[in-house]
């Protein structure tokens, strides 16, 4: 119990720093986070880029201006990641974190989709382009 | 024993399918591809997207090396995506002394 409150502060704590760190710094000005590796190689984009732009126009509470940055990690990633934790806390503890309970037609539109973004938005032409960050 | 046929529980499908428990990789090489390196973290999450039909299949066997691709693939990407990073971190530093070392030059 002692070590799970433990493992449990200490993520709480590295998410507060994380949340402060994505607030006070704006990634289109600092070049202290990581940048995208295969965007660097390729300049193709990944289903990540935009990522952390995104996660600092959501902080700030800009939800569209997220969007336009990567709209899947806006919508997808809080929702993955909330379901993790209601599943941790609420529904099995003894699972691993990172195991998703779903069924498994859900956990493969799930990956295709990751998958689809990270192809359809290098298009570029417009229902496409919408997805790049821009 | 009066019902006839003896069973053996490792042959039986249902009971098999209640107790083993295959890991999917899928958060993982989700999370995978999107931070480190998309291209091995979409084979990742190809793999860890079978494993769960095929368990649902009571094809243990497939499920298991599935389960295994998935796991691996998960730890190159990310070993890709670390030692890449590195590597562009090191080159922009690089870059950076050149052109200090340029202005100095252009300066005297």
């Amino acid at each position: 119990m002692a070590t799970s409150m433990g493992k449990a502060s200490l993520i709480l704590v590295s998410v507060c720093v994380a949340l402060n760190v994505i607030y006070w710094f704006p990634p289109s000005e600092y070049n202290l986070y990581p940048k995208c590796v295969m965007y660097q190689v390729t300049g193709l984009y990944c289903p990540g880029c935009g990522g952390t732009r995104a996660a600092h126009h959501l902080v700030h509470g800009r939800f569209l201006d997220a969007c336009r940055m990567n709209v899947f990690a806006t919508v997808f990633l809080p929702l993955l990641i909330s379901v993790l934790v209601w599943q941790k806390i609420v529904t099995d503890r003894k699972k691993p974190f990172l195991t998703l309970s779903a069924s498994p037609r859900l956990q493969w539109t799930l990956g295709m989709s990751v998958i689809a973004f990270g192809i359809a938005r290098n298009f570029p032409w417009p229902p496409f382009c919408w997805l790049a960050p821009h | 024993m009066s019902t006839g046929l003896p069973k053996n529980p490792y042959e039986n499908p249902s009971l098999h399918g209640v107790s083993e428990k295959v890991p999917n990789y899928l958060v993982q090489s989700i999370l995978v591809t999107l931070c480190c390196c998309p291209p091995f973290g979409m084979v990742a999450i190809v793999y860890a997207v079978q494993v769960n039909s095929m368990r649902a299949a009571n094809d243990v066997t497939g499920a298991r090396l599935r389960s295994r691709m998935a796991k691996i693939w998960c730890w190159i990407a990310l070993g890709c995506g670390i030692a890449l990073s590195i590597y562009f971190v090191i080159i922009y530093f690089a870059v950076a002394g050149l052109e200090v070392e340029q202005q100095k030059f252009s300066g005297m």
